[in-house]
């Protein structure tokens, strides 16, 4: 049980070794520890292998020509789109505060042409009153 | 001694340079948005194209994390903070790249007569690295490949330097395994 946790403890600063300089006690005891298990040793031993080639593998930048031109223009139509979307509720809310101005001065327009009193004029029957207008006429039903 | 006099200076004009290019560029001023890529364009494209292995990708990711900063610079507080602010929106992009891409199985078994190779070994390599998590890849990338501080992995992850510290490890180790079973040592 000890061996495995000192085996652990060796593993983790054998790595953080290539970050910082170990204290004292810390490097006395990986020095111990490499002395007594070739385990570890051998298991260091690859783990760093395999990082220096990772070191090894570094990709360089060679952005293609017109990178900076690229992003300008796309950051030319973003700003329109963002500007665009900034201002359209306002421009919709024009729009249908005209549509609603409009309306009601057609209706105020309208109302003021139709007659108070008058039959519609797509009325196909001819209007018969119920009763006699005149006074004659009048008569003339009260008599009959 | 001329040169050590001269390289905190210039550093401290260029440092000025980019206040003042971030403040003109908070009020849309090309020119600076120009400057201002020019200056980080071949830092940010590196670090995607290690990060996710892929030139061409990279490129794409850059060009998104200049356009996001520049659409968000408004949020930014300390105009001094750009270079950090950039780098972080690069990183987090392409940790979103590496997380949306399912991770295939190995396929170790064609390159088991490892000659060592400088072709072989990227292959190898990259293998490798996309059998890591996105988290404990982009950790061991920007301290291994981009020898970023702890501080600076931990800033740039958003992560406490305790995190970084057992990330790394876990990385590592990960890494020595898989590249173990690769190569067939």
């Amino acid at each position: 049980m000890n061996r495995y946790f000192g085996c652990g403890k060796y593993r983790w600063l054998s790595y953080e070794a290539t970050d910082r300089d170990l204290s004292e006690h810390e490097l006395d005891f990986v020095a111990r520890h490499e002395s007594s298990c070739a385990r570890c040793e051998k298991h260091m031993a690859k783990g760093f292998a395999a990082l220096n080639m990772l070191r090894g593998q570094t990709l360089e930048a060679c952005p293609k020509a017109g990178f900076d031109e690229r992003v300008l223009r796309r950051y030319r139509v973003i700003s329109v789109r963002a500007s665009l979307r900034y201002w359209s509720p306002a421009m919709i809310g024009a729009g249908v505060a005209g549509l609603v101005i409009l309306a009601a001065l057609q209706m105020i327009t309208q109302s003021s042409q139709i007659p108070a009193f008058s039959a519609p004029r797509g009325e196909a029957r001819l209007s018969t009153p119920a009763f006699p207008e005149t006074l004659e006429s009048n008569i003339r039903y009260v008599n009959q | 001694m001329v040169e050590a006099q001269l390289a905190p200076s210039s550093r401290l004009e260029s440092a000025i340079d980019e206040l003042q290019w971030v403040r003109r560029c908070r009020h849309g001023d090309e020119t600076a948005l120009g400057s201002l890529i020019a200056r980080h364009r071949n830092r940010l494209i590196r670090t995607a194209s290690n990060l996710l292995r892929d030139r061409h990708e990279a490129e794409d990711v850059a060009q998104e994390s200049f356009l996001k900063a520049f659409r968000e610079i408004g949020k930014l507080r300390d105009d001094r903070a750009f270079s950090g602010y950039l780098y972080r929106i690069c990183v987090r992009l392409c940790m979103d790249r590496l997380r949306l891409k399912r991770a295939e199985p190995a396929e170790f078994d064609s390159i088991q007569e490892h000659s060592g190779g400088l072709i072989e070994n990227r292959v190898v390599i990259e293998k490798c690295l996309d059998q890591l998590p996105a988290d404990l890849r982009a950790t061991l990338v920007l301290r291994e490949i981009e020898q970023l501080s702890y501080e600076e992995v931990a800033d740039t992850m958003r992560v406490p330097i305790g995190t970084v510290r057992s990330r790394l490890h876990t990385a590592r180790e990960k890494f020595r395994k898989l590249w173990i079973e690769a190569v067939g040592e």
